[in-house]
């Protein structure tokens, strides 16, 4: 096994410019729609207040803890010129098993890609409507959606004719996607970062400040204020913290919050130099995605929801989910706002540039596969990734009212993190070794990481990821296993996202196999 | 809103500020 340390072989690879743009570059793959919409739910639903002592608890645990793992993975995998998951775990580990596991971190994310792209263009496109007023006149939640079915073509309404306007969308959010990933990752990625996370904080804060300034509505309940509003996000419930399903939720959340286990994180740290620092880098991108969770996440949706329509109303959209707060229940709000349309554009152009700093990541551990194992120009690279992409989502686009998108959403964006994130965390601590793992995670730091944090990665963090599988693996993934559950009409297009995946995850495995046996081939011809 | 709540949102409020502005003071210094 290669010793840790050793001497860069960088030559020729592409390094961040700046620290704050790696810093927000890996802010904006963690900051995402689940910040602002999924926390403030998991908060008011476990306990309130109280939800925050797990919820802290498990981002000390396994939040940091593997955001520090994932960075030094990466910067370790980039001084050996490897900028993913598949080849940077094959460095670590030499057995054949070790890339196809690393293949998740490629599999993983491009399959989100297909999804995630068209649920950015969503955000664009309401931005637009929040502009124009196209739904300023709709009256309840069934209005909205089915302003929003028609918008997504599931069905043909007075609102729209066909799913154009959001293939429209679509491809304008495609194209910029693919635009931004030309520029490589200095110019392209890193320029993205540096401009759209601090305009996706200033819009929050204004509409934090806007939340928090709300007057009742006329003829509002004595509840319907905002003192009622953070009231049901923030007063604690304690009892709550005796129920295992509220610490599981926190973790859980802390999980997916922070964009771990995806193999994008590796990616990004890859173009670290190799003895710049990890340790204050993963901390400082993991505390601004705190910021955005916690203060501006959890102030905005459910609060102005508490506003317009009352803690029981409230309650129910809460329990309802992420997307129906998001999509449904925020185009209400924002109509009765005075200044809506503003506020309304600040607030999906919020969204979109959460989404789109996301879906760039999401590609780039192919990109860098594509140049560094088969030796592709990197426009050649994003060209061909971007061709991928745009077949991969076409199936998501045509088949979404058939649950296409609900299958890759829950088996590569929930049970594929879960699996990978607990994978890594082994190998990184029994393969590795934490003793190794130790050194690269503190090798040139910023800061003094306390040693207690050894002893967590090495067992807590393991422990922690594993409880969260198991118990996601019994309530979740076995009865989804089940075809019976479906709709009978649905079941050829749950297969059909079923084979997609595994045709998908096959081939990520083949060329990976043959890229790698590339890349050996090469630098033996160098050597000799 | 009770006073544990506001205490609750005191305290998260001020941990996930001062930490985010220590490691991008930090951060920026860095560069």
């Amino acid at each position: 096994m290669p010793q840790l340390g050793s001497s860069s072989r960088l030559t020729g690879r592409e390094r961040w410019a700046t620290k704050i743009g790696l810093v927000l570059a890996l802010a904006g793959n963690a900051v995402g729609l689940g910040n602002f919409l999924r926390f403030p739910r998991q908060a008011a639903l476990n306990g309130g207040g109280a939800f925050l002592i797990p919820y802290f608890l498990c981002l000390l645990a396994i939040g940091i803890p593997l955001m520090w793992v994932e960075c030094a993975i990466g910067r370790y995998g980039g001084r050996h010129g490897r900028g993913h998951t598949a080849s940077m775990f094959d460095l670590l580990w030499h057995q054949p098993a070790a890339k196809f596991i690393g293949a998740l971190g490629l599999f993983i994310p491009f399959t989100i890609c297909c999804y995630y792209t068209y649920v950015t263009s969503w955000c664009l496109a309401y931005s637009f409507f929040s502009a124009t007023g196209a739904y300023f006149d709709l009256q309840s939640t069934a209005e909205v959606g089915r302003f929003l079915a028609g918008f997504q073509g599931v069905e043909h309404n007075e609102y729209f004719s066909g799913r154009g306007t959001a293939y429209l969308f679509f491809v304008i959010t495609f194209v910029v996607n693919i635009a931004i990933l030309l520029g490589g990752v200095a110019r392209g990625i890193e320029r993205l970062a540096l401009f759209a996370m601090p305009l996706l904080f200033v819009f929050a804060v204004v509409l934090v400040v806007r939340v928090l300034t709300l007057d009742p509505p006329p003829g509002a309940a004595p509840d319907q204020t905002v003192m009622a509003g953070l009231g049901f996000v923030w007063n604690p419930d304690f009892s709550a913290l005796r129920m295992p399903s509220v610490w599981l939720a926190a973790a859980g959340q802390i999980f997916f919050t922070l964009s771990v286990g995806w193999g994008i994180v590796h990616t990004y740290a890859s173009y670290i130099g190799p003895d710049d620092d990890v340790a204050l880098t993963g901390l400082s991108a993991a505390s601004l995605n705190e910021f955005a969770e916690v203060v501006l996440g959890g102030t905005i949706a459910l609060t102005a929801s508490v506003v317009f329509f009352g803690v029981v109303a409230s309650q129910e959209i809460a329990a309802a989910g992420s997307f129906d707060l998001g999509f449904q229940t925020m185009p209400l709000v924002l109509e009765q706002l005075p200044g809506g349309r503003l506020f309304g554009t600040l607030w999906f152009l919020l969204l979109f540039f959460a989404g789109l700093t996301s879906a760039v990541a999401l590609l780039q551990p192919l990109v860098a596969m594509l140049r560094e194992d088969f030796g592709l120009p990197r426009q050649r690279a994003v060209l061909l990734t971007g061709v991928l992409l745009f077949v991969g989502a076409q199936p998501v686009i045509l088949f979404l009212e058939h649950g296409f998108l609900d299958q890759i959403d829950f088996w590569a964006g929930t049970f594929g993190l879960l699996l990978f994130g607990f994978l890594e965390i082994l190998i990184f601590t029994r393969i590795l070794g934490i003793e190794r793992g130790w050194q690269e995670i503190t090798h040139g730091a910023r800061i003094a990481v306390p040693r207690l944090f050894r002893f967590v990665i090495a067992w807590v963090t393991p422990i922690g990821l594993g409880a969260i599988l198991l118990s996601w693996t019994a309530t979740d993934l076995v009865p989804a296993l089940s075809i019976e559950r479906i709709d009978e009409a649905d079941r050829p297009y749950v297969l059909g996202a079923w084979a997609m995946m595994a045709g998908l995850l096959l081939s990520f495995c083949v060329a990976i196999h043959y890229g790698l046996r590339r890349r050996a081939h090469n630098r033996e011809g160098d050597d000799s | 809103m009770t006073v544990a709540g506001w205490i609750f949102l005191g305290c998260a409020w001020s941990l996930v500020i001062g930490l985010a502005a220590f490691c991008i003071v930090k951060t920026l210094r860095d560069d």
